[in-house]
């Protein structure tokens, strides 16, 4: 028995220490976003963030996470109230199958949280775990650039929030 | 370039007129390469392995100098070296030259083979293999007296590659060939971080002269005592045999390791792209940990468009306790050297470096690859 | 023929009832059998030929709701989306009031595969169509009811609405079961102008779940009960499972079955990470006996042309008078492709009381439903299959496969839903490859430069070996009482198989296209996102370069002088402007420029590709810089969606292009990754790709989701060659046979 933080809740995972965290996620907790691609660590569709740096779950074993943090995709935003990466996704309309695009989410998402300006070499150089068979590419970093720009004016508008109180 | 003395860079050598050498007649080039003087006669810092290019005949730097002086011109002015005083002073470099640098090319042993004195050739000039696996002295300098006994590159140990070599299997002539030629060897690994772009280059030249270097280096590591042949056919008994192993003292390393690790490194998928069996590395035999810090750390990046092995890294999802926890786990494992110090050190000093290598390193162009998938399309 | 619609009217209910109409056009129609047909009648288009009763496609619920059913699959091209506009648009209701439920064999229309690119072509068509029908029939109920002239009435947001403000909904006017009526030739759509909801570019409907953590796959369900299962194939084909001690693998935690059926093997665990070890531990009990069977793999041009073909002359065309002065020839070959779905194929199947149903990603649930019926010995009537999303397919990737595996097993599990899910090794050692082709060309040049004569050879296996019929699937042929693999057969043109676009579009005087269809199949096959085409374009563009550069010709204007297609000139045009093409010009130093132009099997969409390539001449390495697509399509349904279709064509192409090729010994597959089956990553994406539209308003819809993979591989060629001086003609264009090209 082990106590796996997801998303802000405390979850009691009944699973063998080596399973990898794409299991427990998968199976044992009932999300959806991390993806089964390869268990190989080649793809990047199974990628969440661990202490808010992207790892590929599927070589990430339950017994490397004690006292970490996970976040999924379902932890960033819902439908009804979406993370600024979620709403660039979907006004980029930046899919076909889709299934590659959590990963592809989440290894932005940790880029943006710790370096807010990206350039868009950089965008590419940090998205190269990661495959997209259907060929969204261009628009994967579209939503990323659009993400960004999402995020500075959601800053902004909390700052003046804040700085008209 | 990091050196224990400041960061050096190096200059461009493009055709370009203004900033790079496009005003250089060939004679210059030559001296440049012979005894690390630049056109105004300044002196260089040994960083432009001078001491080692000081062997290349006249003929094959005439061929370099027509090749660079026919690419591209680029305009990229010099960065500044950032050296303390004096050593940003380049007269302190002529008592540096004084002490180290023995000038003229290479002079063949008639007692060896064409073979072999090709790859010295090679080797001590062209190749300047000894600029990262020999070990330096308080001012910088190859020590004559350690040739090959390892040294570093980008906070990578290379190894030493003589009689020293922690490699569990002994390398010979053939080994060492196919490691050069494909970037990886069934007995001992694929080759990664520095080593990895210098196989990549190797992958384009011609093929005598890889296996002339393999052979001269054959004789540098010497051959293997008996002892040391008798625990090499101990570890390649072990390894074809895997057992599980319970650690008593790190169960910690024990269960990453079975966890993470195993899944790719005890299967039987033969090498280049199953994981290599632990028990054949030398980055685990070796006395400096970095390497296999470095390694679990970052990974094997792949190669564009081309078969090659991808190793994930585990900076992100293992802290550095877990690195050391497992890290002490293998070298107990997996070699029967004493345990390493400093472990946790290493990790933090890996950690920040690799960083800095994995965005600033080019990837390899040419694929670490299975030898009868090489020229394949 | 105008038709003349006599409303029977057996029950009227108001409300929630139920009113039944049948109506009948002609004597072509006339419900008396006995009276003698003429003629055959014109059937109604699209899918309503095969499908013809209006409430196949559309049923309208008393409370107004709307349901639209195809029997095309949602593959990730946006289709449910688009289908959901078009009958929006034909019903005029509101985007957000349709439901459409997609591929079931209980519940939708039998369009057979989602292939071909025919999906809006055929099953677009007739939603369209049913639902202009169905509109016009609620007119009339209206008219009726309100005892008005239908001409004065019109129809806005679900409701029938009249001149003096009265307004009757579609619920109250019709209630479910209905609409059984059948098509009629022909509809009064609606004028193009007048579109509110075709032609825009609505937001995909299911992007919103996929960027949430919805559960948007096949792979996301869980149903009470369910089990995991992994299946361990033999390594190779034909291999024989000479023991296995399934005993020790029962005894692993969680295992609920091991399954031996041949050399079925697999194994059902409760918890899914212990049904992959158990799988593991299952693998490395298991011995088997192979046979070395795959040829060799760099020589399959000498294979394939000599193997023995069944040889046929599909297209000639002489004029004795038009005679060539210089000639050129050449070969280009193409190997095994993968189609790499970045999601292994999954299933879950269940089955209760002697009834089967499976969940899976197939592209064809009525084919696939039948091979699965005559797999487990039952009648097709007691086996339902349910199309869930999986990863994109790009054609039979291992779905089928995996449905049939998990009837397999669920079969020997009563009640217990199975899931199965493929292993990345698996999926990409055992799905049907995209077949390796060869194409050799001759053709010549006259006098004034133009071409006088063409001669077209294509080799190739067949392009598609889908189910029906058990025997296409592996675990059928694995079965201890195992059913024999079809015997291939051609695809007939026009569509064609490997004679895909053999046929030049363009004029040429004097023509002669041959397609050897050779059966004997080493290395298991089947459909690949174009089939043939991808390969029959890259060597008719490619060739048509090479002829250009030996006539001293732009090759743009090259093209134009031989095409008299209006559309395909437009497309053509369209992309040399936006890619600023001008004749006579010279690309940047190691750039080069490459044009290319196709109409998907000379009856789809039309689409041109114009490429600027850098080459490095140091190593060879081969970069898009930028891409310029148009495309034209008919009416456009979603242009963003169609947009998105052509970037990804050009990506996936240009991965196919440049790097891929499945690897095999004399055994076994070698490339069961993506170490050895490298595709596109991010560092090769190119700086920019635009796509201009051609929206054609009124004009049948054209399949587009093959459209732009065969212009984008050869253009990408004719760049490289612009920029290197060298020809390349055997895919893929490696970086390494790039670099031998310059060195030599």
């Amino acid at each position: 028995m082990m106590t796996l933080k997801v998303n802000g809740h405390d979850h009691q995972i009944d699973a063998d220490p080596d399973t990898p965290l794409l299991y427990v996620l998968r199976d044992d907790i009932k999300l959806n976003a991390a993806k089964f691609g390869c268990g190989l660590g080649q793809c990047g569709a199974c990628t969440v963030i661990v202490d808010g740096k992207a790892v590929l779950s599927c070589v990430t074993p339950l017994l490397l996470l004690e006292g970490k943090q996970v976040t999924t995709l379902e932890g960033l935003g819902t439908l009804e109230a979406p993370a600024p990466i979620q709403r660039a996704f979907v006004e980029e309309q930046a899919a076909q199958c889709g299934y590659c695009i959590a990963g592809m989410m989440m290894r932005a998402q940790a880029l943006l949280q710790r370096n807010s300006k990206p350039t868009d070499e950089q965008i590419r150089a940090e998205l190269e775990p990661h495959l997209c068979r259907c060929g969204t590419h261009m628009r994967i970093l579209r939503a990323v650039h659009r993400a960004i720009r999402l995020m500075d004016t959601a800053d902004a508008s909390s700052a003046s929030q804040r700085s008209a109180q | 370039m990091q050196t224990p003395f400041g960061t050096i860079f190096s200059t461009n050598i493009t055709p370009d007129a203004e900033t790079g050498i496009g005003r250089w007649p060939e004679a210059a080039f030559r001296r440049a390469m012979r005894s690390g003087v630049d056109r105004a006669g300044r002196h260089l810092y040994p960083t432009f392995p001078y001491d080692h290019f000081t062997n290349v005949s006249d003929e094959d730097d005439q061929a370099l100098y027509a090749y660079l002086m026919t690419r591209q011109p680029v305009r990229a002015p010099a960065h500044a070296n950032q050296l303390p005083f004096p050593l940003d002073q380049r007269f302190v470099i002529a008592g540096w030259k004084l002490l180290f640098l023995r000038r003229g090319t290479y002079q063949p042993d008639s007692t060896q083979s064409a073979e072999w004195n090709r790859g010295a050739y090679l080797v001590e000039g062209l190749a300047h293999c000894g600029a990262c696996h020999t070990p330096r002295n308080a001012l910088g300098a190859e020590r004559p007296d350690a040739r090959f006994a390892g040294g570093d590159a980008d906070n990578w140990n290379a190894y030493a590659i003589n009689a020293q070599s922690p490699a569990p299997i002994p390398w010979d002539a053939d080994a060492l060939f196919a490691y050069l030629r494909d970037g990886w060897q069934p007995d001992h690994g694929v080759a990664r971080g520095p080593m990895a772009e210098v196989v990549s280059n190797l992958a384009s030249v011609k093929e005598s002269d890889v296996r002339a270097i393999a052979t001269y280096m054959a004789g540098v590591f010497g051959a293997p005592t008996p002892e040391r042949r008798r625990q090499a056919e101990a570890v390649l008994a072990r390894v074809k045999t895997p057992s599980a192993h319970a650690s008593q003292t790190n169960t910690a390393g024990a269960a990453i390791y079975t966890a993470a690790c195993a899944t790719c490194h005890e299967t039987n998928r033969p090498l280049p792209y199953g994981g290599v069996n632990l028990g054949l590395s030398t980055a685990i035999s070796s006395p400096d940990p970095r390497n296999a810090a470095n390694i679990v750390l970052s990974g094997v990046r792949p190669v564009e468009g081309e078969r090659s092995p991808i190793m994930p890294g585990f900076a992100s999802s293992m802290n550095d306790d877990q690195i050391s926890a497992l890290l002490n786990y293998l070298r107990s494992r997996f070699s029967n050297r004493p345990a390493w110090t400093g472990v946790e050190k290493t990790v933090a000093d890996a950690r920040r470096t690799q960083t800095v290598f994995l965005q600033t390193s080019p990837g390899p162009r040419n694929a670490p690859a299975d030898p009868t998938q090489r020229d394949k399309p | 023929m105008t038709a003349s619609m006599i409303l029977d009217r057996r029950r009227v209910l108001a409300g929630g009832g139920a009113l039944i109409v049948s109506f009948s056009l002609s004597d072509a129609f006339a419900q008396d059998q006995a009276a003698p047909v003429a003629a055959p009648a014109p059937s109604p288009p699209g899918s309503l030929k095969g499908t013809p009763f209006l409430d196949s496609w559309i049923r309208i619920d008393a409370d107004g709701s709307i349901t639209v059913f195809t029997g095309k699959a949602e593959l990730g091209q946006g289709f449910r989306t688009a289908f959901q506009q078009i009958a929006a648009e034909e019903l005029d209701v509101a985007f957000d009031s349709l439901t459409v439920i997609t591929a079931d064999t209980r519940r939708t229309p039998n369009e057979g595969y989602t292939s071909g690119s025919h999906s809006t072509q055929d099953s677009g068509t007739a939603i369209q169509n049913a639902a202009a029908q169905v509109r016009e029939f609620l007119v009339a109920e209206a008219a009726r009811r309100l005892n008005l002239p239908a001409e004065s009435l019109r129809t806005e947001n679900g409701a029938v609405i009249s001149t003096d403000g009265q307004r009757v909904s579609y619920g109250e006017l019709v209630a479910a079961d209905v609409l059984h009526v059948r098509a009629q030739p022909k509809s009064k759509l609606k004028d193009p102008a007048t579109f509110k909801v075709m032609g825009q570019s609505f937001q995909r409907v299911d992007i919103p779940a996929k960027v949430t953590g919805g559960a948007a796959y096949v792979q996301d369900m869980r149903l009470p009960g369910m089990v995991h299962a992994r299946v361990v194939r033999p390594p190779s084909y034909g291999a024989q499972l000479t023991e296995c001690d399934t005993v020790a693998i029962e005894k692993l935690p969680g295992v609920v079955k091991v399954v031996r059926d041949g050399n079925f093997l697999a194994v059902v665990a409760q918890k899914e990470f212990q049904a992959i070890k158990a799988m593991a531990a299952l693998a490395a009990a298991a011995k088997w006996k192979e046979t070395a069977g795959l040829p060799k793999q760099d020589d399959l041009l000498r294979v394939l042309t000599s193997l023995p073909s069944q040889d046929q002359t599909i297209f000639q065309q002489s004029n004795p008078s038009a005679v060539g002065t210089k000639t050129i020839e050449a070969t280009y070959t193409r190997p095994y492709q993968s189609h790499g779905s970045i999601g292994p194929s999954c299933a879950v199947a269940q089955f209760v009381n002697d009834a089967m149903t499976v969940w899976t990603h197939t592209q064809g649930v009525y084919p696939d439903r039948q091979g699965i019926a005559e797999m487990l010995r039952v009648p097709p009537a007691s086996v339902r299959l349910i199309h869930v999303e999986g990863s994109g397919c790009y054609g039979h990737n291992g779905a089928d496969d995996a449905a049939a595996d998990a009837a397999l097993i669920a079969r020997q599990l009563p009640g217990v839903p199975v899931r199965v899910q493929w292993m990345r090794e698996q999926e990409h050692a055992w799905e049907p490859f995209g077949p390796a082709m060869v194409t050799k060309l001759k053709a010549s040049l006259d006098g004034s430069g133009a071409i006088s004569d063409w001669n077209f050879e294509v080799w190739s296996n067949t392009h598609s070996m889908r189910p029906g019929g058990a025997g296409s699937m592996l675990a059928a042929q694995h079965m201890a009482q195992p059913f024999a693999v079809p015997a291939p057969k051609p695809i007939p043109l026009p569509e064609g198989g490997g004679d895909r676009n053999a046929i030049p579009i363009y004029k040429f005087p004097n023509a002669h296209v041959v397609h050897h269809f050779i059966p004997a199949m080493p290395v298991r096959v089947s459909s690949m996102r174009a089939l043939g085409a991808y390969h029959n374009v890259f060597s008719i563009e490619s060739f048509m370069d090479e002829l250009a550069a030996a006539a001293g010709a732009d090759p743009v204007e090259f093209r134009l002088k031989h095409l008299d297609d209006s559309r395909g000139r437009d497309v053509i045009d369209k992309a040399a402007q936006g890619f600023k093409w001008q004749k006579g010009q010279k690309a940047p130093q190691d750039r080069g420029f490459g044009f290319a132009f196709a109409r998907y099997k000379n009856l789809a969409a039309y689409c041109a590709v114009a490429t600027e390539v850098e080459v490095n001449r140091e190593t060879g390495r081969p970069r898009l810089v930028r891409a310029v697509a148009a495309v034209d399509s008919g009416q456009t349904v979603n242009p963003d969606g169609l947009v998105n279709q052509i970037e990804g064509a050009i990506m996936q192409s240009m991965s196919w292009t440049l790097y891929e090729s499945v690897t095999f010994d004399d055994t076994r597959i070698t490339s069961i990754d993506w170490q050895t089956y490298p595709i596109l990553r991010f560092n090769a994406v190119p700086d920019s790709i635009e796509v201009h539209v051609i929206n054609r308003p009124g004009q049948p819809f054209l399949g587009s989701g093959e459209t732009g993979q065969g212009p984008a591989a050869a253009s990408i060629a004719n760049a490289i060659a612009n920029a290197t001086g060298r020809r390349l003609r055997n895919l893929p264009l490696t970086r390494k046979r790039i670099k031998d090209a310059i060195d030599a």
